[in-house]
């Protein structure tokens, strides 16, 4: 019996494969072909960590067919993935994977602007930029030099691969128009590179898709996903989660996006929420833990530890340098986390007194109230410019100046969504007291 | 790109493998257009940052950059000494010639450091190796600046361990027909050890407790990690905003810790 255990052990040992947040890792990993195993994390950390993504199966496979259409006239060798995010910011990732940004989507008025996009970050996986920023020629002194050089090559090689996917290469520079809102030091100005693709793709035309984008963007959520958080009455409610945390009468409320802030007595909680396998894997590191099932699952108490580098093998490393990236509580934080079926809860709590955490299920009002605005496409019954047409129940998402005939798509929210606060604006704007 | 997208390409570093990239698809032949990069002495996939101007406006400058980039790229793979021309021909479009010369793959045969201080042997070389392993360790390939880079964080590390006057000297390459050696000078002085250790800034309870959350030692080695950690303990306790002071004191080997308690 004790030989058969043994046995039983050394075999689970050395069949045992490296985990990264409750996965097995896959063979690219245990290979050492660390471009395609980072790709893999990334995805990884998408769903497992940070609950980010979108979950649209149909919409994700329609995006992949336009990436995958025009791989075909790309250099590259292997097709990228594409991933939605439930975020903004699309980018391309090491490893092949573009990340698409449901708020991207959102912004976009047809099939070939959405190629525009894709084509893009496929341009910098092309040319390797990622890899290429690491080893530039001067990278402290001219690092933004070659970021803005990288950008310019993608938005021009774009037109091309549109050119030869058989899209309108025009739409190129509708599509930064649409998606470019603010300006940074890595980008060139916004003028500056619309009109450099428009050069490029000197009106000429190909196949547009508005009515095929519309069709698979229908049912989208449209701005903040309240499921991840929203004030209700006088309770913040997860509905993605089932929670909801009950506010006192002298709370101070700060929300900025996911991230909840609560001011109670001498007591700050700070709470968001994160993906089961994370939560789990911060849950194993707490100092001075206590755990206690409830009747909302198991909550667990404690402070988050320093991690020490304990694996110098470059798949320690890399996993190390990935979860540093991690959503994630300072060491030393002393944090409650509530796990749930579809993720968890974290709660950071600073100050001297414990408060009492007021947490409960959401009721199904609290559920219903939640539900995100989502794409609605409507049909124009009249010709003209949208904006004389008096469309959409809750907000217009389409471009107010074109003008339609009668039948064509127009893009509308089912009712006004919830706007996405900006960092700067927040603070300010989202803080208030229950009884004010 | 974001912080999050930099730590991600930070971990990459030298491990790109490049794919088997197709035959590029004619261009059309615009005169501000690049039409076509051939590349020759190498694949079209180590020239990636290059070969994927085709199609591209014309910008003789940024090809310049560009080159370098590639060139870098080429060098990170182990040809340390490899040469990357590039010349421009009127054909469809503007047509680059790319020729490179790769040289030999160099690999890095042994790193030793001039020293006999204490610090941790294996961190010195953990600190300079790159993301996945394979820059600047043993094996892997050397990569100058990227040491430069290591290095600088290596004398952080000295200074947050307590050897503040630590000096780290370029290091000297030995190459082979194959291979490199590093030999790299560390002057390290003396380790200097915590001073006194005050609490300034609140009442007498508030001092005592942030003193004892400190958890430090007079006389023990001045470790940042442990202040910082302490500093940490101490707000939580106080629940108020502490800041840190460390000064060298100017004639002895010690440096003075001050945890500074700001008003609520």
């Amino acid at each position: 019996m004790i030989r058969a255990a043994a046995l039983a052990l050394l075999l689970a040992g050395a069949c045992a494969r490296p985990q990264y947040l409750g996965a097995a890792m896959p063979e690219p990993c245990r290979a050492k072909d660390m471009d395609a195993c980072l790709g893999w994390m990334v995805e990884r950390d998408l769903t497992a960590a940070e609950l980010g993504g979108y979950d649209d199966a149909a919409l994700r496979t329609y995006v992949q067919h336009v990436v995958d259409r025009l791989a075909r006239g790309s250099s590259l060798a292997a097709v990228p993935r594409v991933l939605l995010a439930d975020r903004d910011g699309t980018y391309a990732t090491v490893g092949g994977r573009i990340v698409v940004a449901r708020p991207t989507l959102e912004k976009l008025g047809s099939e070939a602007e959405l190629a525009g996009i894709l084509a893009h970050e496929m341009a910098h996986i092309e040319g390797k930029h990622t890899v290429a920023s690491l080893f530039g020629p001067h990278p402290d002194d001219d690092w933004l030099v070659m970021r803005r050089d990288a950008e310019a090559i993608a938005d021009e090689r774009a037109v091309l691969l549109l050119e030869r996917a058989g899209y309108a290469p025009v739409a190129m520079a509708r599509a930064l128009a649409n998606v470019l809102t603010v300006e940074d030091e890595e980008h060139p100005e916004k003028q500056q590179r619309i009109a450099r693709v428009e050069a490029l793709a000197q009106g000429r035309t190909g196949f547009e898709g508005r009515d095929e984008l519309y069709a698979h963007v229908a049912g989208m959520v449209v701005g903040r996903d309240p499921r991840a958080g929203v004030r209700i009455g006088d309770a913040w409610v997860i509905s993605s989660l089932g929670i909801a945390l009950d506010l006192d009468e002298d709370d101070l409320v700060r929300a900025a996006d996911d991230l909840l802030v609560i001011r109670r007595g001498q007591a700050t909680l700070t709470g968001y929420v994160l993906g089961g396998p994370w939560a789990r894997e911060l849950v194993k590191t707490l100092d001075d833990r206590d755990a206690r099932t409830t009747a909302l699952g198991r909550v667990t108490a404690g402070t988050i530890a320093r991690r020490a580098a304990t694996d110098d093998s470059p798949l320690g490393k890399l996993q190390r340098a990935i979860r540093a990236t991690l959503p994630q509580p300072a060491p030393g934080a002393r944090v409650a986390i509530l796990e749930r079926e579809h993720g968890a809860l974290i709660l950071e709590v600073a100050g001297r007194r414990q408060p009492k955490l007021g947490l409960r299920s959401a009721t199904e009002d609290e559920i219903d109230a939640s539900e995100p605005a989502r794409v609605e496409i409507e049909r124009a019954a009249k010709s003209g410019p949208i904006a004389s047409l008096h469309v959409c129940r809750g907000a217009l998402l389409d471009d107010p100046d074109r003008v339609v005939a009668v039948g064509d798509s127009i893009k509308c929210a089912d009712r006004r969504p919830l706007e996405r606060p900006t960092e700067a604006s927040d603070a300010a704007a989202a803080e208030t007291r229950r009884d004010e | 790109m974001g912080v999050r997208c930099l730590l991600l390409l930070t971990a990459l570093a030298a491990c790109h493998s490049g794919g088997t990239p197709r035959r590029s698809v004619a261009l059309s032949c615009a005169p501000d257009r690049i039409g076509a990069v051939v590349v020759t002495g190498a694949s079209r996939g180590e020239l990636a940052p290059l070969t994927v101007l085709e199609g591209t406006l014309d910008d003789p400058e940024r090809t310049d950059r560009i080159t370098g980039v590639a060139l870098e790229g080429l060098r990170a793979q182990g040809h340390a000494k490899a040469t990357l021309t590039v010349t421009r021909q009127v054909g469809c479009g503007i047509e680059l010639h790319a020729t490179v010369v790769r040289g030999p793959k160099f690999r890095i045969a042994r790193i030793a450091f001039e020293t006999d201080d204490e610090f941790p042997a294996a961190q010195r070389l953990a600190v300079l190796e790159d993301g996945l392993g394979s820059v600047n360790t043993v094996g892997g390939t050397y990569i100058a600046y990227r040491m430069q880079r290591a290095l600088k964080e290596l004398k952080r590390r000295y200074a947050d361990a307590g050897w503040v006057g630590v000096t780290i000297a370029t290091p000297h390459a030995a190459y082979t027909k194959d291979t490199v050696t590093l030999t790299i000078p560390v002057t390290s002085g003396p380790r200097f050890t915590i001073g006194t250790i005050r609490a300034i800034g609140a009442g007498k309870e508030a001092r005592a407790t942030v003193l004892d959350a400190l958890g430090l030692r007079e006389g023990a080695y001045f470790d940042r990690g442990e202040v910082r950690a302490g500093i940490e303990r101490a707000q939580r306790m106080l629940d108020r905003k502490i800041q840190l002071r460390v000064q060298v004191a100017p004639d002895r080997t010690e440096i003075d810790v001050d945890a500074i308690v700001e008003a609520p």
